[in-house]
């Protein structure tokens, strides 16, 4: 008898929780005021031997509007080729190429789960034009990647289609040490690169230093991983551009 | 039993917290009492601790419960600091100024009372005035508060640097920031404010990050809910701003307005997915609400309100003439800088000006809009060349009249040089959100005129309240004109962080009259805080 009459309070106080939580709750459909995304179509790139893109998959990922307003669970890609952020509408079946003045910044995952940060900067050579950097470290001294790629002039070669071609896409990645205050400044991802950046005195130390944390720089990921390691030090680079 | 009796217990209990949570009031206070028709009324208002949103409304209302006009105002850390203008027009009467938000439901409002007086007739033989009864619901609590450096009798044009003293006890005890208000008073008439309950059949959504509109879309022939739908909105400006939003399941739609300051004009379409169907919309109106009307009884007006009318009638006029605003009103800077329209960065923008006289649209598309073909037969066709695949499209494109999407193509056919400020065209498909536009055209019109707009019940031309500008009170008007000075309200100081002593300073005007040192704040009980002082100014 106990039991039930508990039970029966038990369902009672269930009941008058969900009469409240549906009280609660109104019929707006979630994110209902997101900003929208604005865009072109996009005219898919002539073919050529190479990725005009810098992932060969869509990736899933989000964007951040010059708003501040960020908007995830999209598919995009990123060309490299012209410097735009695709995305995939599935309302619409369309690729389309964002508006970049509506953009802050953008992260992908790719499947492999590698997640890449890209951010708009103004242009080393031309501050007037405005660029997405992949943002490598972020730091008191970024390291930052522009994923350029080129159209460039090759041995004739013939398509799948049979078609005689002589251009491919080139991938010519320019890095950059980056600081609010000094700019920018050309980088290889190389251990010669890395060392022209500092004095004589200051060498010796930043040796030291990745021998201490047994880093040997071989690529762009382990270049990365060493630049966070000193940066995090408070190494700071001289800004003497590969150019110079 | 004795464990069902303490389940049933805290239930009651959990509810009866639940309720005086949702009873807990809001605070409204005004700088004066007694207004002339055509002034502006500062009011600072406080909205209890468990309110989540960030938009607040006064109105001015009849005691009948007649709205007359409204603000909507933002807040923050719920509290705020804003204006409202009497209209010239208003009769001489005592009216309600009201306190609300947008959620209504099972909500406990404030409302104050204020006297008009019309500054052209006057008191016109009023010798009674009927007033809200008393209550003592909202009595509030002034031990504890000390103002120094305030004299009994003061001097025109003489500064004053005054100290506000808290004691550390009420000091734990407040909640938020303090009002400190100098102005002038009428002896003999005090008002205060008192509950009020509202009754509204408005959804009433909680507006977190702005102005919400809310509204349905029904079927035009039978009155029921249209699903999917979608309603544009417009707001034309230079850059017009533009918003969609596709009906619930309810025939409802929202839209959010969080940057859009005084009154904002507001074009509202729908338009259905069967293209059969014709659709009536509807908007809420955000003081479409019924409010109880509070106990009146009649009060004698004092003797000195007479000569106090005279003097302010005076003052106003003189306001008028010169176009004195007692108030600065600080709008934020617009931030246009990046900004381009929702269609894009046209492809091209033309304007007919730069070129010989063309009568019509027909003649403006061929001659100077390059991609754009305008083809005036019985229903006249507008197309544009998809530039990137060098192809026409076989669709409409969006068109554009001072930025507010139109299907009938009619509706241009007839514009030319004269009407025409300028047509910005994109020759490519463009995309915003879900929506896809087949090119864009869109023409601004020299005299912005909307009454070529079809008018139907699928749309709505309105204008509503939009955010109430921040102000600052003048200091001193006049400092270096040869004008008199002529302010009523010598202090308004709405966001005083509380603290055991307060400076503050003032400066008399050239009016003379009683004049009242208020300070009114909040207790963390909810329980209002008001100490005043007075002084006459000779």
């Amino acid at each position: 008898m106990r039991k039930t009459a508990i039970k029966t309070i038990t369902m009672m106080v269930a009941i008058f929780g969900i009469v409240l939580q549906s009280g609660a709750q109104n019929s707006i459909p979630a994110k209902w005021n997101s900003e929208k995304i604005r865009g072109e179509r996009f005219k898919p790139y002539v073919y050529y031997d190479g990725e005009a893109f810098y992932t060969t998959e869509w990736c899933s990922g989000s964007i951040t509007l010059s708003s501040g307003e960020v908007l995830d669970s999209l598919s995009m890609k990123y060309s490299s080729f012209e410097d735009d952020l695709i995305y995939f509408n599935n309302v619409l079946n369309a690729s389309i190429k964002i508006d970049k003045e509506q953009l802050n910044g953008f992260t992908m995952i790719e499947k492999n789960g590698t997640k890449h940060l890209f951010r708009k900067q103004p242009s080393p050579r031309n501050p007037e034009k405005i660029l997405f950097f992949e943002e490598l470290y972020k730091g008191e001294t970024d390291l930052l990647c522009y994923r350029r790629v080129e159209l460039t002039t090759t041995s004739p070669y013939f398509t799948a289609g049979g078609i005689q071609k002589n251009q491919k896409y080139t991938p010519t990645y320019i890095y950059y040490f980056y600081n609010p205050q000094k700019g920018f400044c050309t980088v290889r991802p190389k251990r010669a690169s890395l060392f022209a950046q500092f004095g004589k005195e200051e060498k010796k130390q930043v040796r030291k230093h990745l021998r201490k944390e047994h880093i040997v720089i071989i690529d762009e990921t382990s270049f990365s991983y060493a630049w966070a390691s000193l940066d995090k030090a408070g190494f700071v680079p001289l800004f003497r551009s590969e150019e110079e | 039993m004795k464990q069902i009796l303490f389940i049933l217990t805290a239930i009651a209990w959990l509810s009866g917290t639940a309720n005086a949570q949702t009873k807990a009031h809001f605070g409204l206070m005004s700088d004066r009492d007694v207004y002339i028709s055509g002034n502006t009324a500062l009011v600072k208002i406080r909205l209890p601790q468990s309110e989540q949103s960030s938009i607040a409304y006064v109105d001015l209302a009849t005691l009948a419960g007649k709205h007359v006009t409204g603000i909507t105002t933002s807040v923050s850390n719920r509290e705020a600091s804003t204006f409202i203008d009497i209209p010239d027009s208003l009769s001489s009467a005592a009216y309600l100024l009201r306190v609300f938000v947008n959620t209504m439901d099972n909500k406990v409002f404030t409302a104050r009372e204020i006297m008009v007086v019309n500054r052209f007739d006057k008191l016109n033989g009023l010798t009674d005035l009927q007033a809200v009864a008393p209550t003592e619901a909202f009595n509030p609590s002034s031990e504890k508060i000390e103002i120094t450096g305030v004299p009994k009798t003061a001097a025109t044009e003489a500064s004053f640097h005054g100290e506000l003293l808290l004691q550390p006890e009420l000091l734990d005890e407040i909640d938020g920031q303090l009002l400190l208000c100098v102005s002038e008073v009428v002896p003999g008439i005090r008002f205060n404010q008192f509950p009020v309950t509202f009754k509204s059949t408005n959804k009433g959504v909680l507006e977190e990050k702005g102005i919400v509109l809310h509204g349905n879309v029904v079927d035009a022939a039978t009155s029921q809910p249209v699903a999917g739908a979608t309603v544009y909105l417009t707001i034309p400006d230079t850059i017009p701003y533009f918003q969609y939003f596709k009906t619930t399941p309810n025939g409802e739609f929202f839209f959010l307005l969080n940057n859009h300051y005084a009154k904002i004009p507001l074009v509202v379409q729908c338009v259905s997915n069967d293209i059969g169907q014709s659709l009536k919309i509807s908007l809420d109106d955000k003081f479409g609400f019924t409010a109880e009307i509070p106990r009146l009884e009649n009060i004698e007006l004092p003797e000195g309100l007479a000569s106090y009318i005279d003097k302010s009638s005076d003052i106003a006029l003189l306001d008028k003439l010169f176009e004195f605003q007692p108030v600065q009103i600080d709008l934020p800077p617009a931030d246009s800088v990046g900004q381009y329209p929702y269609y894009g960065k046209p492809t091209k923008i033309v304007d007919p000006d730069l070129f010989y006289d063309l009568e019509d649209f027909n003649e403006i598309s061929k001659e100077i809009l390059p991609g754009v073909k305008f083809r005036n037969h019985i229903n006249p066709t507008i197309r544009v060349l998809n530039s990137p695949f060098r192809e026409y499209f076989n669709e409409q494109p969006l068109l554009l009249l001072d930025g507010i999407p139109i299907r009938d193509v009619n509706t241009i056919a007839d514009m030319g040089s004269r009407d025409i400020e300028r047509v910005d065209f994109l020759l490519a498909e463009r995309f915003f959100g879900d929506l896809r536009f087949p090119g864009v055209v869109a023409i601004y019109s020299k005299d912005n005129d909307r009454s070529n707009l079809r008018e139907d019940n699928s749309l709505l031309i309105e204008e509503i309240q939009g955010l109430q500008p921040a102000i600052t009170l003048h200091r001193r008007m006049h400092a270096n004109a040869h004008l008199p000075d002529t302010r009523q309200t010598l202090l308004w100081e709405p966001g005083l962080a509380p603290a055991a002593q307060i400076p503050f300073s003032f400066t008399t005007s050239e009016i003379k009259g009683t004049f009242r040192v208020l300070v009114s704040g909040r207790k963390k009980s909810g329980e209002p805080i008001e100490y005043e002082q007075f002084f006459e100014v000779k």
